[in-house]
């Protein structure tokens, strides 16, 4: 196989100052606005919120290597699709 | 305009106080004397939250592999 070239196919950098709801192994859940990234998408967020309970963290570093998911422009929940 | 990285905001952290939140529902907090590139993290006068129960400790070597999120300048609340 070729040497894949080693860049990251998330591309962060257009998410910048925007706000982005990210999901951490072990359940933990913030929204915050992006200030920064990097390789390992270790992240800086700013304004961040603690859900579900709304609580103020301020300005904040996320360790990338735990991190599930994120979600840009917001979340909607919907009905169970699999009942 | 400098954008500022991760690693970089932890580092003009040390000699301040951080206040760390584990993978589970512990969080610290404490005086930043180092860190290195897994996270791994010295702190100094630390409170230690643990399911309601909190700890005093001097000095501890706190393991980067569980570190979910890092106020700096935070405190527990």
């Amino acid at each position: 196989m070729n040497q894949l070239p080693k860049e990251s196919i998330i591309k962060l950098q257009s998410h910048i100052n925007k706000e982005v709801v990210i999901q951490f192994q072990g359940g933990r859940q913030v929204k915050g606005t992006l200030l920064s990234f990097d390789n390992q998408l270790n992240l800086v967020l700013d304004e961040v919120r603690e859900l579900p309970s709304q609580r103020i963290l301020g300005l904040v570093i996320c360790r990338g290597a735990l991190i599930n998911s994120f979600a840009i422009d917001g979340m909607v929940e919907i009905e169970n699709p699999y009942i | 305009m400098t954008t500022i990285l991760p690693l970089g905001l932890l580092d003009k952290a040390i000699s301040s106080r951080v206040w760390i939140l584990m993978k589970d529902d512990r969080e610290f907090e404490g005086t930043l004397r180092g860190f290195d590139d897994f996270f791994n993290m010295v702190l100094e006068n630390v409170i230690e939250l643990d399911g309601g129960k909190k700890n005093k400790l001097e000095s501890i070597l706190l393991n980067g592999t569980q570190i979910c999120l890092i106020v700096p300048g935070g405190e527990i609340s």
